[in-house]
């Protein structure tokens, strides 16, 4: 893992070989960029029962947008 | 915990600072915007930097710097993400937070901008650790987040689990009878835990609607053109699943692993399918040939949609572009030497700020669901989203052609049009 001290692409899992950018120096916000927290697709929601939804499994293509 | 208010005259400027300052000072040098309205929106409001203890899993306490950079509150409560990465420092963080203010503002939505997180590589942390660090850093913030003060959300290696974290502890923190009072104090929860139906595809969805406006104003229909995308994250599959169901065909998509084309048209469900079982990787697709990465922004189609990250239409490639329309789907995909070209060559660009904005719509509709108790279904949600992205899109088409502006131009010159008549109308305490 490279120390792009501005970039986003020091902890992405695609920075090796990524096909989109050479230029990793200054990235802020990316659409492939591997979300650390989603990778463990072993741990659950924390979410009660009373609180749950049968929609929930529709939720997917999580994102990384600015807001 | 310290709160340090921005008093400096000017704040330092570094990468993106720079380049958020250069497009406001465009816009307000266009509008001739009130030297002292100038000056407010120069600087942030608030800057809180914490450094909180957590307890690590081997039961040592480590030490977590984080941030929360208020840059304006002038149409509403401040409104932006928390993002965990190492580059988390306050030049980004105020950057960020300011174009979230134009980006509410051009949205025509009650929120100002903000942005904020902690100082971390999440990969060296449990999820027990990054938990309990979630909930510190909550603690932490204290009320200086809050339902009607200022909004969280998800941004880089924070999600809906980690919203659920902040709400359950901010909510914890508060008496049993105000508790069920706060739930919007983050958007982007899972939808069990409050969050809104639609919200997964609203940027994608605006992207598209942004496309189809501009399409019905210039008489264009979308039926068999072809597009490109580069990302097929979640902007990036949505849009091109909207755009397929109009009839468009998706001729080529790069993302991390490499790029693929099929001019006869690639089906977006078996793609999205495709890389779901190949580790999210696109190659290797049946129905598309690889192709040299470099090529992808000169290929031939009718609207290209930059949805992965920015600067990657330069002054190396923007001359190539057949497109006719880019659409920005990320943020900051053109540069701004780029955009002379693209202009010069009568290709029109979406902005970024517009064309990405349904995600922060999509925000507004959770938060308000939340505030008044209501739940909306998906087709009402969208619907809203439609009725917000069109008023927006045309308030930008007409500026751009009654003052002759490009539509980025036209977009920040909205955006900062609004803030100013906040303040002209309310004029400055004491």
């Amino acid at each position: 893992m490279k120390n792009y001290k501005r970039s986003i692409c020091a902890t992405c899992r695609h920075a090796p070989y990524c096909s989109l950018t050479t230029d990793m120096s200054a990235i802020y916000s990316c659409s492939e960029y591997i979300h650390h927290l989603d990778e463990e697709e072993t741990i659950p929601l924390l979410v009660s029962v009373e609180m749950s939804s049968t929609n929930a499994i529709e939720n997917q293509h999580k994102e990384i947008v600015l807001n | 915990m310290t709160t340090k208010l921005a008093t400096q005259k000017k704040q330092g400027k570094q990468g993106m600072l720079d380049n958020v300052m250069r497009q406001f000072d465009h816009a307000a040098d266009i509008i001739d915007l009130n030297t002292n309205i100038r000056k407010i929106l120069e600087v942030t409001n608030n800057e809180l930097v914490v450094h909180f203890p957590v307890r690590m899993d081997n039961g040592e306490v480590e030490i977590f710097k984080g941030y929360r950079v208020q840059h304006n509150n002038a149409l509403g409560p401040y409104k932006g993400g928390l993002r965990y990465h190492p580059t988390v420092d306050i030049d980004a963080a105020r950057a960020l937070a300011m174009w979230m203010t134009w980006k509410t503002s051009l949205a025509g939505l009650p929120y100002g901008g903000a942005k904020g997180g902690i100082q971390l590589d999440p990969t060296k942390y449990s999820q027990d650790e990054l938990q309990r660090i979630t909930r510190r850093f909550t603690y932490a913030l204290g009320d200086n987040i809050g339902p009607e003060l200022d909004i969280p959300a998800p941004d880089v290696n924070t999600n809906p689990q980690t919203m659920a974290w902040i709400l359950d502890t901010y909510m914890s923190t508060k008496s049993p009878n105000e508790r069920s009072t706060n739930m919007h104090v983050v958007t982007g929860k899972p939808i069990g835990a409050g969050g809104s139906e639609g919200r997964d595809r609203a940027t994608g969805y605006g992207v598209f609607l942004t496309i189809k406006f501009w399409a019905e104003r210039k008489n264009v229909d979308l039926k068999d053109k072809k597009f490109i995308v580069q990302g097929f994250g979640n902007v990036g599959y949505w849009a091109s699943y909207f755009l397929e169901k109009e009839g468009a065909l998706l001729t080529a998509v790069q993302d991390a692993y490499g790029t693929i084309i099929n001019d006869e048209g690639l089906s977006v469900e078996r793609l999205s399918e495709y890389a779901k079982a190949n580790k999210g990787s696109i190659v290797g697709f049946s129905e598309g040939r690889p192709i040299d990465n470099d090529a992808f922004f000169g290929l031939d189609c009718d609207i290209c949609i930059p949805a992965a990250l920015g600067n990657q239409i330069t002054a190396q490639n923007a001359s190539k572009v057949k497109a006719y329309l880019i659409a920005e789907g990320a943020n900051g995909p053109t540069d701004v030497e780029a955009e002379h070209i693209l202009l010069k060559k009568g290709i029109d660009i979406i902005p970024d700020i517009l064309c990405n904005s349904g995600g922060v719509i999509g925000s507004y509709f959770e938060w308000l669901q939340n505030r008044n108790g209501e739940i909306w279904q998906l087709d009402e949600v969208m619907l809203k989203l439609e009725k917000k992205i069109k008023e927006s899109f045309s308030k930008v088409l007409e500026t751009s052609k009654t003052r002759n502006l490009d539509m980025r131009t036209a977009a920040f010159v909205i955006a900062i049009e609004r803030l100013e008549e906040a303040y002209v109308q309310r004029g400055i305490f004491p």
